[in-house]
Parts: structure tokens; sequence; C-alpha cells
């Protein structure tokens, strides 16, 4: 029985290998996250096109109570900038936190363009720290996990309550100023404006504190958080 | 029809193998069965001395059976030279190719941190240690694959020797021997271009 097969277009955000050289990959693609079993891809010259943050145009077959196989593929883009440590070690966390945040073969809007366009900031931009936490709290918010911060007072909130997801002035951890300008300011502006705002090293280190905490508590453990310190310091 | 217990468990332990599906668990199960005792005595002996002798080299972290691998402690090959690898397997493959005389150094993996594979769950911090007073006749060779994760892993390795002082080199790109140029794929045509050389 001959089972129709399909086309279309993802970036790889998760890969492993299993020991009979079959490539198992997570793609995100405009439709949603979907598994893909790439047969014997490791042994074979499609290796270098199922590999990890790399733009494909698949084709795809699914037989009933099986996953998708993949019959083809094609390379439509890498960045090979993003090898770099610290480069590397950003796109693992905001790979996981997309695979965390979505379910199999279900389709969130706007995903897949955010996705996109924060992989070519870290790939590109000359502060991909910056970029990395500005897009964390872009995909928390396109997935329904944005936390609460509008803050009614003409002072600055002083403290973020983890728990209630927002700002709060008696509960939670005591917010630097400058963190407290920076969320009051982030749902007000575009990307492109966030990333002109500016963020002392001490600031940016308690936002990675808030992030961490935040999705640890509201979405779920990150591997990828333990191995950021070593990768960023090289 | 229900199977003995004891059979279910022998499938269940098959099939904890890697590469190793029910199906394939349950055909060697009954292809062990049909095997003479001693010959099954013979492969449980094996499996156990195996387990219990091999272990890593405490230098380069490939497996062997003696205090230190045979490569470590033969003399005649190149101490300034140490390729850097992700697996035992890959050692076997260089070997294979006879091309390499010097030393080696085995990963155990490569970064991959959603995997929760770190700097700090490779030997890394091993391979630092060797090249402790290392002078600059040293050479690394980072032979990781050509996966993102194997060059990402190769990249952080030559960021941390960079202050040691030793010559570090990355294992070359290119067109497997005896391929037609139209059959290969446009990352390894690309990456094959800019890394041609000179012809001499």
């Amino acid at each position: 029985m001959n089972f129709p097969s399909f086309n279309l277009r993802g970036i790889v955000i998760k890969r492993w290998v299993l020991p009979n050289q079959d490539v198992m990959l997570y793609l995100l693609t405009p439709s949603g996250k979907m598994k893909v079993v790439a047969r014997k891809a490791a042994s074979s010259n499609m290796q270098s096109k199922v590999n990890l943050f790399q733009d494909l145009h698949v084709q795809l077959q699914k037989k009933p109570g099986d996953i998708h196989v993949l019959l083809q593929v094609t390379l439509e883009g890498a960045l090979p900038r993003l090898i770099t440590p610290q480069r590397y070690a950003y796109a693992h966390v905001i790979a996981e936190l997309v695979d965390l945040l979505l379910p199999d073969n279900q389709a969130l809007e706007g995903i897949f363009e955010l996705f996109v366009s924060t992989l070519r900031g870290l790939a590109t931009h000359p502060d991909p720290e910056w970029v990395a936490q500005i897009m964390l709290f872009r995909i928390l918010g396109i997935s329904g996990f944005a936390p609460y911060l509008i803050w009614p007072d003409h002072d600055l909130p002083p403290r973020f309550d983890l728990k209630r997801g927002g700002f709060s002035s008696d509960e939670g951890f005591k917010l630097e100023p400058q963190v407290a300008l920076f969320l009051c300011e982030l749902g007000r502006h575009t990307v492109r404006e966030l990333l002109d705002f500016t963020l002392e090293p001490a600031g940016r280190n308690q936002l990675w504190n808030l992030l961490e905490r935040y999705m640890g508590h509201h979405v779920g453990h990150l591997k990828s958080w333990s191995a950021l310190g070593a990768l960023t310091e090289v | 029809m229900k199977y003995p217990s004891s059979l279910i468990q022998l499938i269940r332990e098959l099939s904890r193998l890697p590469g190793i599906g029910p199906k394939s668990a349950q055909k060697m199960a009954f292809h062990l069965f049909e095997q003479p005792l001693e010959d099954i005595e013979r492969l449980a002996k094996v499996l156990l001395a195996a387990k219990k002798e091999l272990h890593l080299c405490p230098r380069c972290y490939n497996v062997t059976d003696r205090p230190m691998c045979d490569v470590c402690t033969d003399l005649s090959r190149i101490q300034s030279q140490i390729c850097v690898v992700e697996s035992p397997s890959d050692v076997i493959a260089i070997e294979r190719s006879g091309e390499f005389r010097g030393l080696y150094h085995v990963l155990h993996g490569s970064i991959s941190p959603m995997q929760g594979i770190g700097p700090e769950q490779l030997h890394i911090k091993g391979l630092l240690e060797r090249l402790s007073g290392a002078t600059s006749d040293q050479e690394v060779i980072l032979a990781t694959g050509t996966t993102v994760e194997g060059d990402a892993t190769s990249l952080y390795i030559q960021r941390l020797l960079a202050p040691l002082g030793v010559q570090v080199s990355r294992i070359a790109y290119g067109l497997p021997v005896g391929g037609a140029l139209e059959f290969a794929d446009e990352v390894t045509l690309s990456r094959a271009m800019a890394g041609r050389q000179k012809m001499v």
C-alpha cells in the first residue's frame, strides 16, 4: 500500500542519533512541532543536512500509527556562526524552551517566524546575550506564558513575585531599578527598539536569574541552563 | 499464549540493548534458548569478564583492559601529537587509516546543552591537564564530528587551548575519496571548496 507524502519547511530544534544510525529529529515547522525519523541518516550523506538549527525543505511520509519518516531533504539555510560557544549556548536554551512549550503536531501562530528571527539574531548580532534575553521574553509571551508586567504607580516596581508571575510591592525578589525599568518597557517596544536598551552586567545577571526561576516555575526546568555559564565564559 | 516469565525477562533485558527492538529481542531470546548450555555459559562468562576488566585509560580515556591503553604505553608513537575524538570507535576508525601515529584523547561525547551535556560532562578537563606544561611543539588535532555539536565542541576546546600556546588544528572537511562531485551534497561541497589546498 502506498502512503501519501507531503513537503514542508522546518528547522531542526532537536536531534539525536539512535544506535542503528537512524537520526531522530524534532522539526519546528510553520504548522507546529513534528517528530521525524531519518532512517540510517547518521551513516549516509543525509547527515550533513539534518543538523541542528538548519533550515530544511523536507519530504515526509506518515504511515498510520507511525512517526513521520524523512524521504528527501534539501538544505535551505544554515547559520555557521552559531557554533561559537556563547551563541551555541543561547541557541540551545531558546530551542529547548520552544521544544518544551510546544506539544507535538500542534501549531502556535507566530512561533516559527519568531524562532527563525531569534536564531538569525543570535548568529549575527554583536551582543547575542541581549538577543537571547529579549527573545526569551518574546517566546514566553507568544506562548501565553508572559509575566504580568504592568505597574500602575509612577515609581518603579520594587519586586517580582515568581509565583504570581508579575510585579509586586511586597512579595518576591527585589528588582534592580534598571531591570525594573526594562521589564516595564518590555511590552511597549519592538524587538529592534529593545535591542537599543542597555542593561549593565549586574542587571543582565539578575534578568537571567529571573528568567531561570520564572521559567522553572511556570514552564519547566531547562537542561541547557547548566552549560550556560561554562560556554559563555570562554 | 503467555510466555514463561524467565523468557519474558530475557526478552525485556535484551530489548534494553541499543538498537534492539522487541521483535529482535524475541528472536535473540529464542536463538539463545536453542544454543547448548556450554555456549551460553561461555557468553555469560565473557560478558562478566568484559564488564570487570574493561575500564577507561586514565590518560586518554579510551577503553582498555590494562592499567594504561596500548596507544599511551607505545613510546614509538609521536608523543607531541594528540588527536581529540568523540568516542572510542573514532579511535578505531583513525587507527584503521594507518595515517596517524600520535596519541589520542577521547571526550566521550560532544557538547549538547539541551541534552544535559555541557563541558563538565566530557573529558575536557583531562585534556587540559595533559597539556599543562606543553610546549609550542605540541599539536592538538580536533577530530570531533562535523555536526553542529562536534564543531561547537572543537571551537570551545580551541578557545580553551589558545592561552596554552600549543598548535591546534581541525580535521579537514571534504569530498569522499572516489566520489563524484554531482552526488556530493551542498554542505560538503561548500566546505570542500573553502578548505581547498594548493597543488604543489
